[in-house]
Formats: C-alpha cells, structure tokens, sequence
C-alpha cells in the first residue's frame, strides 16, 4: 500500500486533550494536516485548539457514549473533510491489585480504554474507507504481558491489540488500514497517576531506571506520526521494547494471512464482489455507517 | 504446588446452563465434587439444579455483569458447600459481527457477560478460595490469542482474559491459590450454533475446508480438559492439541515476563495476606462464615 499522505488532510485524534494527544496534535498541524480533536470538555482542549489555529477544530465529548462519539466524529468530518487518518489514543489507568480493583475504577477504565477506542474506531470507519485511510490505536506494551498492580488496564490494551487486528482482516477489501501503537511509559499526567500510587510507584523506583525510564511524548507523537504515513501494523515506543511483541505479532499475521485464504473473506465486507460463487448473494455492501442507537 | 482433590470439595462453575458449563458440571459431580451452579436465573438454571441436586450440588442465580448480585450469590454458594477450592469462569456469549459494524447493545451484552463476568467473580471467589489455596480457572479461547474475523468483540474480551489470568498469576504469587486458563477452539454448542446461524459467519465456517481447522470439540471433551486442568492447577490448556502452535509464542510471552517480574522489584509490592474485597458501598466486604 502506497504511503499515507497527511498534508491538507483531516486526522481525527480521541484523547486530544492528554500529553501524548497534545504533542500529537501540534507535530501533525505542522506537516500541515488538519486535526478534529476530541476530548473531554475542558481547559486543555481549548487550549489547544486555539494554540494550534485554524488547522484544529476541537469536538468535546464524553468518549464513553457512542452516540455523541458518531455525532462528534461526523461533524469533524463537515467541518475539516472525511479523516484520512486517525489515532484513538483515549485511555485511563487505576493502579491496584486486580481483585481489589473497586467497581467504579473497573468501570471507568473499560468504559474510556475500550468503548471509548471501539465506538471512535466505529465512528471513523465510514470515512477511512472512504479516503482509504489508516486508524491507529494506542494499545499498551502492558497489553502483550500484564503489568501487575495496574488494575484491569493491562486487559483492555490486550483487547484493543486483538481488536485491531480483527478489523484489519475485515477491512481486507476496503483501502483503509488499521495498527497498533504499543507504548510503554510516556511521560504524560497519565504515567504520572502511575508513580503516584505507594505500591506502583515504589515498584517503579527500585526497578532498574533503564527499564522504566519514560519517552517524551513528543518522541511518541513522532512515532505515532511516521506509523500512520506508513501505514504501519505495530508501532512500539520505545522501540527496544519491540521484541516483547514480537510472538504475539507473529501469531496474529499468521491468523490474518490464513483468514485471507479461507472462505472468510467472501464474506467481510465487499467479499462477496470477489466471490465466485457469490453472485446470488452480490450486494453492494460498502461499509456503512453505524447504526444509532433505539437502544437501551 | 498440589493437585487438587475434588472429592466432597466445593467447586462453583459459572455459565452453568451452557453445553460447556453444564457437562463441566456433570464431570464434576461424577468426581465427587460440591458443585455451585451459577448462572443468570432461567428455567435451565432449575432443571441442572433439580438434575444434580441429588449428588449435592446447589443453584445460585446471577447476572455475570452484576457485581453485587455475583458476590452474594458466591458467598450464599460456597456458605452451602462448604468452601471452594475451585473456581471456573465459564459464562460467555459470541454476537458474529465486524467490530466497525457491532451495535450498541451486543457490543455491551458480549463485555458484560465476558469480561465483567469473568473479573467479578474472580474477585468474588479470591478470599473464597485464598481460604483453601485452591485454584481459579478462566474459560478463554485461541480467539483471544490470534483474532477470529466476524466474530466481533467476542475475541476482544477474550484477550482481556487472557491477559487477566497473566496478571493475576503474578499478583497471587506469595499465596498458594493458583490462577490457570483453558484456551478453547470450536466447541459443539449454543454459542457455536450462533455462529453457524449467522448469514457472514455460518457461511464463512462451512466452506472453510470442511475438514479439521472447523471441527468443533464435543462439549464432554470440553469439559474433560476443563476438569484435568482443575485438578492439575495447570496454567494453560490448548484444546483442540493442534491449535498450540497459533497460542504459543504468546503464552510463552506471559511466562516469560512472569518469570521476570517474579524476580522484580515488583515482587515485593505484591499483597501476602489474603485479600479483602473492595467495598461497595451499604454492603459489608470479606466472605461470610459458614
């Protein structure tokens, strides 16, 4: 696939407001993007849409409610073009013991990491099929192997890891593209909230500094940036850390490469245009977009 | 660590009303155990109860998702065996879907029965088990460890559980109860008889080499595995044996870094005594007395 131009391009970022969101932001607008960004309501993102200019155009929205993340990603797309990018990088940690873990923090953490990334990734489908786009989630170096005492966090990341994959094998005959960006610690308010837990913290402390030392958020932006003009699978910052990963890659592009032999693929979306025996069943099935909820 | 003994000892098996959980439950009764049925209450739920009540086992009715309703269903359980020593979180539900396309509502029903259903009644079920030093056993699936395409966020919530049981194996390490998963391919059952119902997967699945990549394990076989694993405290089982080569190279991850960590600083922030539960708010916290 060819690369992903950015430049007079509209990206939509989730989590805007956060460090790594931020610098995101910033270091796109500067290669001439322009950038939605989406976020809680609240100072910093104001902020930083009127830092950034004409080229941002903020959406505030509880990440949590898929309505409102439909509304708010289309009228980013009216507003700045349908995304040829997107980087869903909304998340939350509450360090504990797994099974101490109260309710409310359980709660919290999945509703941001995990609904929050699956209905951004739902609202933008439409339009990265459309531009033959590429989404990139930030998922976790935790989301391969558990950090212990850091809640249910780790096990959202895994699932965005395997969701993301799942979606790239069913998007296999549209243009757009998804991947991973598998971070470790970053110094945003984020980790902060890490180091600030007696437990964790002390844990952290007395590990070996090079293995916890923290990227900048700007190095991570400019991670995040070249993987989506790449278009690439797994992006893992701090790149020593790749190897970790590794096995769990290799175990899933083997999954992706059967399933794009198997009769699976007649059946994806746009499979049955390229299904020999499909022609009764022939719709013109492009991706639509998602339905909104009579639900609930 | 010991093998455990299931002979007159308290197991609670959730998704008891599944083809999976209600031949778990069955092979346990046959080994002598006192077995706990949980699942959300149904006119299934009764007739297990009533098929297996004269071995001993009793019904407790929940819904997975419900923190509170699990927690005093497991306590009014294991009140009535006497103790657990074993724990299978085996409620799941699929909903065939592409994740762009998965609405609202079977999103949440298939997180809420797999992923909350899973961690509460671990949390539960930990100062339950923590009392015997017994075992806890998740129900994941090969889908969590390589994705399955349509078969929306079902695979999603099983890397979440799986991950789950890594960290937990890690968490637990100063305390005898152990922490295990048996990954699952295809199983003969309700859940996979949706996903041959469904128009994109049924279809996908049948003209897919006919042959053994979509042969499902009888349910009975299903439960064998779940049951050895049990009784051998085992920390993965692959079934079917051929799919050990897609779940591998990541189980081998999760044993590596729980080797590392084990030897980490890490190590000694961990709790050593037993754990209380978190409160929730106008409900007292620990297990009750029997």
């Amino acid at each position: 696939m060819t690369r992903l131009e950015l430049r007079d391009r509209s990206v939509l970022i989730t989590g805007a407001a956060g460090g790594i969101g931020t610098a995101l932001a910033a270091q796109l607008v500067d290669r001439g993007a322009r950038v939605g960004l989406l976020d809680l309501p609240g100072h910093g993102l104001t902020q930083l849409e009127a830092r950034l200019g004409s080229a941002a155009f903020a959406v505030p929205v509880d990440l949590r409610d898929r309505d409102a993340v439909l509304t708010a990603t289309d009228t980013v797309a009216e507003r700045l073009g349908p995304p040829v990018a997107a980087v869903l990088g909304a998340g939350v940690v509450r360090p504990d013991p797994l099974l101490q873990q109260s309710e409310a923090d359980a709660r919290l953490v999945i509703d941001v990491n995990l609904y929050g990334t699956l209905w951004s990734l739902q609202a933008v489908a439409p339009y990265v099929a459309q531009t033959g786009g590429h989404v990139l989630a930030l998922s976790s170096v935790a989301g391969i192997a558990p950090i212990p005492l850091s809640g249910v966090y780790p096990a959202t990341k895994a699932a965005i890891d395997n969701m993301v994959t799942q979606t790239r094998v069913e998007w296999m005959h549209t243009p757009a593209s998804a991947g991973t960006v598998r971070l470790s610690f970053v110094d945003t308010p984020m980790a902060q909230t890490v180091r600030d837990d007696p437990r964790a913290g002390r844990a952290i402390r007395r590990s070996p500094s090079r293995l916890t030392r923290a990227s900048t958020p700007d190095d991570a932006a400019r991670a995040i940036v070249g993987g989506l003009e790449r278009r690439a699978h797994v992006v893992t910052v701090p790149r020593w850390q790749a190897p970790a990963g590794w096995p769990q890659t290799l175990a899933h592009s083997v999954a992706e490469a059967i399933f794009r032999r198997t009769s699976l693929r007649f059946e994806v979306p746009g499979g049955r245009d390229a299904d020999p025996q499909g022609t009764e069943l022939r719709t013109t099935d492009a991706p639509t977009h998602p339905e909104r909820g009579p639900d609930r | 660590m010991s093998r455990i003994d299931l002979e007159d000892r308290g197991v609670l098996v959730t998704g008891a009303t599944g083809a999976v959980g209600s031949a778990t439950a069955r092979l346990l009764v046959e080994r002598g155990a006192r077995v706990v049925l949980m699942s959300r209450p149904s006119e299934r739920l009764d007739a297990i109860a009533e098929e297996l009540a004269p071995s001993g086992a009793v019904a407790v009715a929940a819904r997975a998702d419900h923190r509170d309703e699990v927690l005093r269903a497991v306590d009014d359980g294991a009140r009535q065996v006497g103790g657990l020593v074993g724990v299978i979180a085996g409620a799941g539900l699929v909903r065939p879907s592409t994740i762009a396309e998965q609405g609202e509502d079977d999103v949440r029903a298939v997180i809420d029965t797999n992923l909350y259903g899973t961690l509460w009644t671990f949390q539960a079920t930990l100062p339950h088990v923590d009392r015997t030093g017994g075992h806890l056993l998740a129900i994941a699936s090969i889908a969590g460890l390589a994705p399955v395409g349509l078969a929306g966020v079902y695979p999603a919530t099983k890397a979440a559980i799986a991950e789950i049981v890594s960290q937990l194996r890690i968490e637990l390490m100063h305390r005898e109860t152990s922490v295990g998963a048996v990954y699952l391919g295809m199983v003969s059952s309700g859940m996979s008889d949706d996903i041959k119902a469904h128009e994109r997967a049924g279809p996908a699945l049948k003209r897919t080499l006919g042959g053994p990549l979509t042969r499902a394990l009888t349910a009975e076989d299903a439960a064998k595995h779940i049951v050895r694993a049990l009784e051998h405290r085992t920390r993965a089982t692959v079934a079917p044996w051929w799919q050990i080569p897609v779940a591998a190279p990541q189980l081998a991850v999760h044993g590596l870094v729980e080797q590392g960590l084990r030897l980490s600083a890490l190590a000694g922030q961990l709790p050593r005594g037993p754990v209380l539960r978190s409160r929730t708010p106008g409900r007292k916290s620990g297990p009750q007395d029997s």
